[in-house]
């Protein structure tokens, strides 16, 4: 291991550690460490903005290339920022309406295509899976069927609709159950993955030097 | 004070500290619980096995740091037996911080397999623009990404000679912390037509269960335990030949099943204090 792997597993440790010490209260370690966190990644996103977009895309395109295309977007997205001075903000509108009409343009069509139609076909698939096949798919029917109906609040619900959009609310919270479920799963995973880091890398490979 | 308001008025750090310990200790001395596989994992794995040798598979891993305990493991897992099956990987992440992960999972693995970059996989590493990327790489891939994540020119390699654009892919895999899921499926894979399957963190997994059960995807790996089912997979058929060690997904799964259940007899315990607290008051309110 090098002495650079070892200060970068001192570095982790520490701020893992600090992060760790808001279980115990809000503290000046957890504020530093928080600050660290946001600073850095803001840093690393205009770093990559820079290199990845600017520097190929726009300075390459332009100067190296004579790609005098890339004129239109570098300029539309200059009118994005013109938002910051109010006498000029209406030009960004320009910018906003090509790429919401571009993007909606595009993604409609694939999108009806590639997950709508598709989920569409499989709720109404025919009862012809068997016994336990049918059951599944009744299920699936009742679901779709009553969770609509819960959103739909042109009627009021009451009577026959109210009670229709009382099963869709069993069906949503029976989702919003599994969802939970699998969030506390991802949370200790997490909580897992730092202390395998804390176990392993720090206390069995940094301060008692096993396994290095 | 009693058991019931003891625990109706436990401090929380209490809770944190025995989830601590929880954690910690079947690290230090782990118990072994065994991992059984599901079908929806068996689902990528299969589809995976079943590839002949010189296959060519995407692999798309749009995740950071922050899920690394759950998504780094499936990761290493997937490109483990890409090399162990001679399929060729070609690496990608559309997530800005995803490349230091991808970079060490697939240098690390080639290492271990004996395998060459620009011949047996390509690291194509990051671009700027998600649906922008994947649409450009179902036109052309070494368009897409002019040269890889180390800067050499993607047109010139050997992996390219029979490779254009993703629907010369064999398969696809999609590692997410986020919603790219969907944006493969619904740019990539219905298109073009190639078969594909997804691996995302368990916040996001019944979320991705409707384009399972619609056949969209051929299988999904959900969070820590999903990664957990595919190491084992791979340790059971090809452990002894290649010698894969126990993964990490597979060594934090007697950590995570000690606080599940910690949570579920926390909230039973917790539920019966409420309804006995809740009674205890009502014989009050009465004798009052």
């Amino acid at each position: 291991m090098t002495i650079g792997e070892i200060i970068g597993i001192w570095v982790a440790a520490g701020l893992t550690l600090m992060m760790f010490s808001f279980i115990y209260r809000d503290n000046a370690f957890f504020k530093l460490g928080e600050h660290l966190y946001l600073g850095i990644s803001v840093g690393y996103f205009v770093n990559i903005q820079y290199w990845q977009v600017l520097v190929p895309d726009v300075y390459r395109a332009i100067k190296v290339n004579h790609d005098f295309l890339a004129l239109i977007p570098s300029i539309l997205g200059i009118f994005i920022l013109l938002r910051l001075i109010p006498s000029l903000a209406w030009l960004s509108r320009m910018s906003f309406a090509f790429y919401i009409g571009g993007f909606a343009g595009l993604a409609i069509p694939n999108v009806l295509h590639g997950y709508f139609l598709p989920q569409l076909f499989e709720t109404l698939r025919p009862f012809d899976a068997g016994w336990a096949g049918n059951l599944n798919q009744l299920v699936i029917l009742l679901g779709v069927f009553t969770v609509i109906i819960f959103f739909f609040f042109s009627l009021e619900h009451k009577n026959v609709v109210g009670g229709i959009s009382r099963v869709g609310l069993f069906f949503i919270m029976v989702s919003f159950g599994a969802s939970f479920g699998y969030t506390v799963m991802a949370r200790i995973s997490l909580l897992v993955g730092r202390f395998q880091f804390l176990i392993d890398d720090w206390i069995m490979g940094v301060i008692f030097r096993q396994g290095g | 004070m009693d058991f019931v308001n003891t625990i109706l008025n436990l401090d929380r750090r209490v809770i944190y500290t025995i989830v601590g310990l929880l954690v910690a200790i079947p690290l230090i001395w782990p118990f072994s619980l065994p991992v059984i596989p599901t079908p929806e994992t068996r689902g990528i794995y299969n589809a995976m096995d079943a590839l002949p040798p010189g296959s060519h598979v995407m692999i798309a891993a749009d995740f950071d740091p922050a899920s690394k305990p759950e998504l780094l493991p499936m990761l290493e897992a997937l490109l483990a037996h890409c090399f162990i099956k001679d399929l060729k990987p070609h690496l990608l992440t559309l997530w800005p911080s995803g490349p230091g992960l991808a970079q060490q999972a697939i240098e690390r693995q080639a290492e271990k397999y004996g395998k060459e970059s620009g011949t047996d996989w390509c690291f194509l590493g990051f671009r700027y623009g998600t649906v922008a990327v994947i649409l450009g790489m179902t036109s052309s891939i070494t368009d897409t990404f002019v040269t890889d994540f180390y800067g050499k020119a993607t047109s010139s390699m050997p992996i390219y000679e029979r490779v254009s654009d993703i629907a010369d892919m064999d398969y696809l895999v999609d590692i997410a912390a986020g919603a790219t899921v969907e944006y493969w499926v619904v740019y990539a894979a219905e298109p073009e037509g190639v078969p594909m399957g997804a691996s995302c963190t368990a916040v996001s997994a019944t979320s991705y269960y409707p384009l399972l059960q619609a056949g969209q995807i051929t299988g999904l790996s959900g969070g820590m335990k999903g990664t957990a089912e595919y190491e084992v997979l791979l340790r059971e058929e090809y452990g002894q030949s290649f010698n894969i060690p126990t993964g990490d997904a597979t060594k934090g799964m007697d950590a995570q099943s000690a606080v599940h259940v910690f949570i579920v007899l926390s909230i039973i315990i917790a539920n019966i204090c409420y309804f006995i607290s809740l009674r205890r008051e009502r014989e009050e309110r009465r004798k009052a």
